[in-house]
């Protein structure tokens, strides 16, 4: 999917570990885990709206669009 | 994924579709015996009752017919059982809106129109006999057709509307 997920990069930023950020916004790690590594096929709102709360960045900062 | 297993309707669904399916499989087995009987032992005792009653030559024939007519409905409602009791379960494992679903939806429209013709041979066969309990079989036969083509025309939309929610969830996986 050319849509990547710098999820990871951001909580290196903010020295979090999936686990706990899981626990801020409410979801279970499985997901979190699925949308980390590439395989999610879509994320709602009120998901990005937590993540991007609890890491303090924009939708921006965590999708990037790959050419190839 | 809803986990809704303590739903007592369910439950009781269930329990009450395994007693009437193991009433089709009793059913089932008596007829299979009586129609061995009536081919057998019983042969003699039928033609001479046929021909105490005034039935047409091929009364014994027709009498056959209905008795494998019978054996095929009751198979055949025992399939259809099958299917609901299985779609019950997938409910209760909180899994109703799949693919696997919406095809036991369409064959139990279909067993459910196969019936429903049985049912109108049966009524032409009890006719044909003329016995005593002719006319009112056809009678039933007939009541019973409006709501089975009903009950046929909602089986098939519900199937649609089961392969149109399989697709829904489809999509919705992998959205976090």
């Amino acid at each position: 999917m050319p849509i990547a997920v710098t999820l990871d990069d951001r909580l290196h930023d903010k020295r979090m570990t999936l686990t706990e950020l899981a626990e801020r916004v409410d979801i279970t790690l499985a997901n979190l885990s699925i949308l980390k590594t590439g395989k999610a096929k879509a994320i709602r709102f009120s998901t990005l709206e937590a993540i991007c709360r609890e890491l303090d960045c924009q939708p921006g900062d965590l999708l990037a669009y790959q050419t190839h | 994924m809803n986990d809704i297993k303590s739903d007592p309707l369910l439950t009781t669904a269930r329990y009450l579709l395994g007693i009437v399916m193991g009433l089709c499989a009793f059913a089932g087995t008596m007829v299979i015996i009586g129609l061995g009987a009536l081919l057998s032992f019983e042969r003699d005792r039928l033609l001479a009752k046929l021909a105490a009653a005034g039935v047409a030559e091929g009364g014994y024939i027709a009498v056959v017919a209905a008795f494998v007519l019978i054996a095929t409905m009751i198979a055949l409602t025992f399939l259809f059982l099958r299917e609901l009791f299985r779609i019950v379960q997938s409910v209760e494992r909180g899994d109703p809106f799949n693919p696997i679903n919406a095809d036991r939806l369409r064959r139990m429209a279909w067993l459910n129109l196969t019936i429903q013709l049985i049912l109108f041979m049966l009524a032409g066969i009890s006719a044909s006999i003329g016995d005593f309990r002719a006319a009112l079989l056809a009678e039933d036969a007939f009541s019973i057709a409006t709501g089975a083509t009903l009950l046929t025309l909602v089986l098939f939309i519900l199937a649609r509307v089961f392969r149109v929610g399989a697709e829904m969830r489809a999509e919705l996986e992998g959205t976090v």
